[in-house]
């Protein structure tokens, strides 16, 4: 585990963790937000009960999303499945509209 | 019915703590025979089972699920202690 | 190299993605954990930190003891409103609304009278009690409480992001359940740290998902904007308001409060209310307005009865019904523990302190693993944390117990006397943040956290000594809420001498292996 730690830490330069960052913080929030409002127009139920249910589950996409990020084996990876994700939900919950 | 689900949580998590190889070895001074190991497995599963029903009973299926997940962090811990600072028995 | 999507390279993604957003949010969390902890005895920290009311009894003596000072003093009020107390506080507040004046939403209501248990109106020395650290729990303080509640619901989230990765980085996640090395520096404050988050992690999960969704439309208002024109709409929807009634300028005598507290216990399987509110009292349109006090039900949420106010006949009443409205307000109410009994209140307690001391291991083994790598060598980053460590996890503490020592020492006739509590708290923390920085940190440590210890332990000898509420005086009274808060204090001060006397001894033992080694070396020349 030690030896790959060691390459880990080299392998990943800096500007690859600030990416990740860059990422989780608007990034991932910004595509939970995109979820939230496809799942608040799509859930089927209530107006009220959609809306509640899927700001509930906003904090567990999020979450997600986050582990996602830092999982990835690039931040460019990362960031376009981010961005694949969220242009869908955004879509998705336009139509929905 | 606390009392009881506590002590069910402490010997559950007890069981399940001796059957792994090394608090096992602090506790008697050899390592588990497989068929030990298991027994020892089930019977903490169960006696953890055995609580979450006695929650049930007693709190019903709205406060019990609560109760339960509270009483095994209060039961885990002192197993957690006695195996930290009870001393070792070596085998004679 | 190419990283795949392998099992061990997911897990070292967030072994790192767990050290950066522990960090970055370690100390935030700390106040957080701690004062949610201690907020757990919210009503008896008030009950302590106010000695000249005694417990109440009987609810009903002190709502018509209310109704009778409002009576009294704000006959031609436009609306009263009585805030009884749960069963483990003391004292109703009353407030009243005169025509044409807008409420009073927050800080001081001028017109606030406290009841003392015989219904009688009584003073009490002003202090924010044990509210104090719930608001700083949720709202933090010296800014606006809007941005507080962002910084914490920021740090919640990684907390939560911190609760994943950490799951994820631990190989043997129920192995290490049970193992606790202690004495072996860097190795024990990882075995403490796993225990103390494995042993209460399903209180650490629910009590984080919990929190974020109590502020939740705050941080994700995105589902209420895809389905509501405005924020208003939700909550019209969401918590609708009672239309208020026009008085109609013919005097009737208000119904006896008796049979209405009666009716309200039968339809709410015995519950009580928590906050009474009579619109147009004196008048013909009067209005009584029962709201279930948040104690005795799981589920938080509006749970109201509306009476005639002067036949004393339910009019409406309103309890959450709809699915999604009683998830969050389970959430919600299991969060707060409002709700729980003893047994289980002492559950939530200890499993908030576990967290506390989760939250303070794993700040503290960042340095000892950092200590570790870096020997005698300087390095800014890491002399900054050391002390800071220092400051937050022994600093915050012993500025609470400030708080605590300035509740029983400003005068009681002091300006601002509540405000002042609190600045004594935050002077108290910027002291000890002061001290951290000034003392070499093996030493602050032992000396923040021994007066700590003292500062808890001579609280009840104060009390015994000067108030007319001590231990004995509690004790022969029945009182088992003020009996449980001095008994607390001195298991807390005896808990903090034991902190800083084992940190104390680690230290010694550490200092006599360096010295046998130099003697060695000294020895073979």
């Amino acid at each position: 585990m030690k030896t790959a730690d060691v390459a880990n830490a080299k392998g990943r330069k800096g500007w690859d963790v600030t990416a990740r960052i860059v990422l989780t913080i608007p990034g991932a929030y910004a595509v939970t937000a995109a979820c939230t409002m496809l799942l608040a127009r799509t859930i089927p139920a209530s107006r009220l009960d959609a809306t509640l249910w899927a700001t509930i589950a906003a904090f567990g996409i999020y979450a997600a999303l986050v582990v996602w990020v830092f999982a990835a084996s690039s931040a460019l990876r990362a960031g376009l499945v981010l961005l694949a994700i969220g242009a869908i939900a955004g879509l998705g919950a336009m139509w929905a509209a | 019915m606390t009392l009881l689900a506590l002590l069910l949580s402490l010997a559950g998590f007890t069981a399940l703590a001796l059957a792994m190889d090394r608090h096992h070895h602090t506790a008697t001074g050899a390592r588990p025979a497989k068929r030990r190991k298991r027994l020892l497995q089930l019977a903490g599963i169960l006696a953890l089972t055995l609580a979450f029903v006695v929650a049930i009973a007693a709190w019903g299926w709205a406060y019990g699920p609560i109760y339960w997940l509270g009483l095994l962090t209060a039961g885990a811990a002192p197993a957690l202690l006695a195996l930290t600072y009870a001393p070792p028995r070596r085998k004679p | 190299m190419k990283q795949g999507f392998t099992k061990q390279g997911f897990r070292q993604s967030q072994a790192g993605l767990h050290t950066w957003s522990g960090l970055l949010v370690g100390w935030v969390l700390y106040l957080i954990f701690l004062n949610g902890a201690v907020s757990y005895w919210r009503e008896e920290i008030t009950r302590w930190a106010q000695p000249e009311i005694g417990a109440t009894r009987n609810l009903e003596t002190v709502t018509r003891g209310a109704i009778a000072h409002l009576q009294a003093t704000a006959p031609k009020a436009a609306s009263w409103q009585i805030m009884l107390p749960d069963e483990r506080a003391s004292g109703a507040t009353t407030t009243y609304r005169e025509k044409g004046k807008k409420p009073v939403l927050r800080g001081d209501d001028p017109t606030a009278t406290l009841i003392g248990p015989d219904g009688k109106p009584t003073v009490a020395r002003d202090t924010e009690g044990g509210d104090v650290f719930y608001r700083l729990h949720f709202d933090l303080r010296y800014m606006p409480v809007i941005w507080g509640r962002w910084v914490v619901g920021f740090c919640s989230m990684f907390m939560l992001v911190a609760i994943v990765s950490g799951v994820i980085t631990h190989k043997k996640i129920f192995a290490d359940f049970f193992t606790f090395r202690p004495g072996k520096g860097q190795r024990s404050w990882l075995d403490g740290h796993n225990a103390l988050a494995v042993l209460a992690l399903p209180f650490h999960a629910m009590i984080t998902y919990t929190g974020l969704v109590t502020l939740m439309v705050i941080y994700v208002p995105f589902g209420v904007t895809a389905n509501y024109p405005t924020l208003k709409a939700y909550y019209a929807e969401s918590a609708p308001r009672l239309k208020p009634v026009k008085p109609t300028g013919q005097p009737a005598p208000l119904t006896d409060i008796g049979p209405v507290l009666a009716t309200a216990a039968r339809l709410w399987d015995g519950g009580q209310p928590g906050i009474i509110r009579i619109d147009n009292p004196g008048d013909k349109a009067a209005r009584i307005v029962l709201t279930r006090r948040a104690s005795d039900k799981l589920v938080d949420g509006r749970w109201e009865i509306v009476f005639d106010g002067v036949t004393g006949k339910v009019r409406s009443s309103v309890a959450p019904t709809s699915a999604g409205m009683i998830t969050r307000g389970g959430m919600i109410g299991l969060h707060a523990g409002r709700f729980a009994p003893m047994t289980l209140r002492w559950l939530f307690f200890l499993s908030g302190v576990a967290g506390t001391a989760m939250v303070a291991t794993g700040l503290v083994l960042w340095t000892a693993k950092r200590r570790a790598k870096l020997g005698t060598r300087f390095h800014l980053g890491f002399w900054v944390v050391e002390r800071l460590n220092v400051g937050a996890v022994a600093g915050l503490p012993l500025a609470m117990t400030g708080f605590l020592w300035a509740n029983r020492l400003l005068p009681t006739g002091m300006a601002h006397r509540a405000d002042w509590e609190v600045h004594t708290m935050f002077l108290a923390w910027g002291a000890t943040l002061l001290h951290a920085f000034v003392r070499p940190p093996n030493k602050a440590w032992i000396e923040q956290l021994s007066l700590t210890g003292v500062a808890l332990l001579l609280l009840p000898v104060f009390d015994q000594a000067a108030t007319p509420r001590g231990l004995i005086d509690s004790l022969k009274a029945g009182d088992g809420a003020l009996v449980g808060m001095e008994l607390g204090l001195l298991v807390l001060g005896a808990s903090f001498l034991a902190i800083a006397w084992r940190t104390a001894r680690s230290q010694a033992k550490r200092r006599a292996k360096d010295a046998a080694l130099v003697q060695l070396a000294q020895a073979r020349g």
